[in-house]
This record gives C-alpha cells, structure tokens and sequence, in this order.
C-alpha cells in the first residue's frame, strides 16, 4: 500500500497537485535499502566473474532469479574458455551452480551438512547439503572445474580435459579452531 | 576451443609477472571478498562466506551463518564493529522459486564494543529483490561479541570470530590475478581470465593464508529451530546473504 501511494504521490507532486493526505512531508516513507553484495556458494562470484568488465559487481547486485542470464555467461565463458572443458560438462556446472543459492534439505536428519549434497543427490556425503564450517568447498569445486567430478557422478560423457594439478589447493581446515557450543565459528585470533 | 594451459605459455607468462607483492595479500579474504574496488573501500559490506548446517547440539535446530568484513588483524578482534549503515540479510526461498519467502534481517547501532545488535525474522518481508525495507517491528536484543536469545528457541551472535575460510589464497592471485585487483588500484590485467600458472603449491607448502596470518571476521550467527525456515514447503530451502545501503 506505501509503495502505491508513494507512487502515486509523486505523480500528483509532478502535476503541481496534492491533494490525498500523505503526500509530501515524507513521514510515511521507510528508508529503502538497495543491494551492494551478495553471495551464497562459496567461491563461484570469485572465480567464475571477472573484476574486469564489471561482472562480479553485476552479479553482487542482482537477485538470484537474475543469475541464469548473468552469472550462466560467466560460468560458461570460464569452463570453455579459461578451463577448456566440454559444452556436455560446462551445462552441468551452469545447472548445478546457478542460480547461486545454498540448498539444503531441513527434512533429512543428517547431523552434518555437506556441500552440495542435495545437488549430487547425496554424493558429496549427505543429502541434507547445506554448508558445513569444514567442508573443503575449494577442492569440491575444484573437482568440478578442472577434475573428474562431473562425469564421475554420470552426469556428462568425460572430455578428457581433466588437469590434475589444478584439482586441490592442498589446504585443509587443520588450522581452524571451531567449537562444538554455539556460534561454532571460533573465537578471534 | 584450445585451452589456455599450455606449458611454453605459462613459462613466458611467469618470467614476466612479478609474485603477487605480500602487501596485496595484507588484504586477502574469505571465499568471496574485495569482490569490487567498491567493495574494498567498504569492508562493512563485504560478505565473505554463508554456511547452513544441523546445529551440532540440537537435532531441531538448523544454524544460518553469515561472515563479513574480512581482513580484521589478529589481535583486532574486540575493536572491530558492524558497519551501523548497513542491513544485513538471510534470505530464504522455501517454494523452490528463489525468491525469497523469509528473510532475517540484522542491522547495528553505534560502533565499538558496545555497539547494539537489532535482529528480526524469519518473516515474510514486505518487497523482495534487491531493495529491502526493514520489517516492523525491529528489536533491540543484544550487544555485539555476547550470545543472545530474541526468543526462547533462538540463539544470536554477531561479532568478531577467526575467519573460517580456507584456501592457498596466495597461489589464487598467482594464477588469476584480474580476482585481486580490487585491492591492486590502477593495475589491469591483460586477458582477466588467462591463468598465469597452472599448478597449486604442493602440500607443505600451501598455506591456509587465512590462518597463518590469524586474520578474523565479523560473523553473524542464528540458531533456530528447522520448522521455522520450512513455511509450506516440502523442507528443502535456498538460502543466500546479501548487505544493502
């Protein structure tokens, strides 16, 4: 209803005319917040867009429902181009990752969560899916991109254009410090 | 289309580039940061990482964490405040539309240690997108770096915790230096998306950056009960972060 009003007062505010009560002075109107950053899986924005050509700041400021016209283009552009792999094996990954939304599943009653697992149908661990604080997101997307998980999982003939040495980043969580009592994240360094 | 890793093209692409200077990565982040030169310059509203998990102490309970502002220094933990201009967000589509049903809504008052923690949701909010309005009404429940319970069945912490991404953020930059522009002003990378090495640093030699230089966030955390976030649907939620101004 404020926002038909608003819209409506400005109109008469344009023709000079105000005569419905709540128009000008303001009072009425909440402040509007507009998106600066977004995010939900882990390092797609960050590896898939470009800083250059405003395409990661294009998909920080769209709605998810924006993102299979938008960030689709980046994941397609980065897993022909810059990974070289197969149209067969760059749609799966354009399913998969986008739009950009952590799924999970609040009906299984797993007791962890475990990235990707609802996408997979339960291959990565579970299908509660979610996002655990240990799970090795960079590694499972490595896999995706640069590795065998696709056709692993029977999802897209191989392409052969697998490169090994770009399938882990050989970090893993053992530096970490996270609690098994509320918030889990660790305290501060 | 020929990928681009050829051994003979990184050798020549190596001995021109310099490493990344260690400064850069004085600033280096979580799995999502500096996405943007106006993000760098906006540390408050720079989202770093999203998790959702079973809560490890009750099997009724699903838990919502949000990290931003990367790159505080360690030992800087106790000093760092949410940016008070900012609303932070979960958003929540529980129809499979990605649109969101509910949100839950945070934003901040004052700076510094004492700084107040207003939190409402999961509501259904009145405009959905990327413009938001807060949702009425809006409780004063807590101050930040303390847990607090808005609700009986719900538990909040906003504040400082140890980043709790992991990544040879380092060998990144290495290999596609067009990501760490945003905190490199005036560089520009040729061919953004041409990586400029093709391997990781081997184990041992790796380093968790993020750790090593004992660099936390701000995170905010919810703890709520499953039935709260499942509406009419049939249990599986989309769930994404976002800050607006």
């Amino acid at each position: 209803m404020k926002r038909i009003l608003a819209g409506f007062c400005a109109m008469t505010g344009v023709l000079g005319i105000a005569i419905l009560s709540g128009c000008g002075g303001g009072g009425d109107e909440q402040r509007v917040y507009r998106q600066v950053d977004r995010l939900a899986r882990p390092a797609v924005n960050e590896v898939f867009a470009t800083v250059a050509n405003g395409r990661h700041k294009a998909n920080d400021e769209n709605a998810p429902t924006d993102d299979n016209g938008s960030l689709a283009n980046d994941i397609q552009s980065f897993m022909t181009g810059t990974a070289g792999r197969s149209q067969a094996i760059t749609d799966v990954v354009k399913a998969v990752l986008s739009p950009d939304v952590i799924i999970a599943d609040l009906k299984d009653n797993s007791t962890t969560a475990a990235y990707l697992g609802v996408e997979t149908g339960g291959a990565t661990g579970n299908r509660f899916g979610g996002r655990a604080l240990t799970d090795d997101v960079v590694d499972v997307s490595l896999g995706v991109i640069f590795g065998g998980t696709v056709p692993a999982l029977g999802l897209a003939a191989d392409d052969g254009k697998e490169i090994p040495t770009l399938t882990s980043d050989n970090v893993d969580a053992s530096g970490k410090h996270f609690t098994a009592t509320f918030p889990y994240l660790g305290s501060p360094r | 289309m020929k990928p681009k890793f050829t051994l003979k093209k990184t050798l020549l692409v190596l001995s021109a580039l310099a490493i990344v200077p260690m400064f850069i990565l004085a600033k280096a982040k979580g799995s999502d940061h500096a996405d943007t030169p106006e993000i760098a310059a906006s540390p408050g509203s720079d989202l770093t990482d999203v998790y959702v998990f079973p809560s490890p102490t009750n099997a009724n309970n699903v838990v919502l964490a949000m990290n931003v502002h990367p790159l505080i220094a360690t030992g800087a933990g106790g000093s760092a405040s949410f940016d008070p201009n900012v609303l932070y967000q979960f958003k929540i589509d529980n129809t499979g539309d990605n649109v969101e049903d509910l949100v839950i809504q945070t934003t901040f008052q004052g700076t510094g240690s004492s700084q107040k923690v207003y939190i409402a949701g999961p509501t259904k909010p009145a405009i959905m997108g990327t413009k938001s309005t807060l949702l009425s009404p809006f409780t004063t429940t807590g101050i930040i770096n303390n847990t607090f319970s808005p609700t009986s069945n719900v538990k909040v912490f906003a504040g400082a915790r140890e980043d709790s991404f992991f990544f040879d953020l380092e060998q990144f930059f290495t290999i596609l230096p067009d990501r760490a522009t945003p905190l490199t002003p005036g560089v520009v990378v040729p061919d953004p998306n041409v990586p400029k090495a093709v391997t990781w640093r081997a184990p041992g030699v790796a380093k968790d950056f993020l750790s090593a230089n004992g660099l936390n966030v701000l995170s905010v955390v919810v703890e709520l009960p499953k039935s709260q976030l499942i509406g009419t649907g049939d249990g599986k939620i989309h769930v994404w972060c976002t800050t607006s101004k």
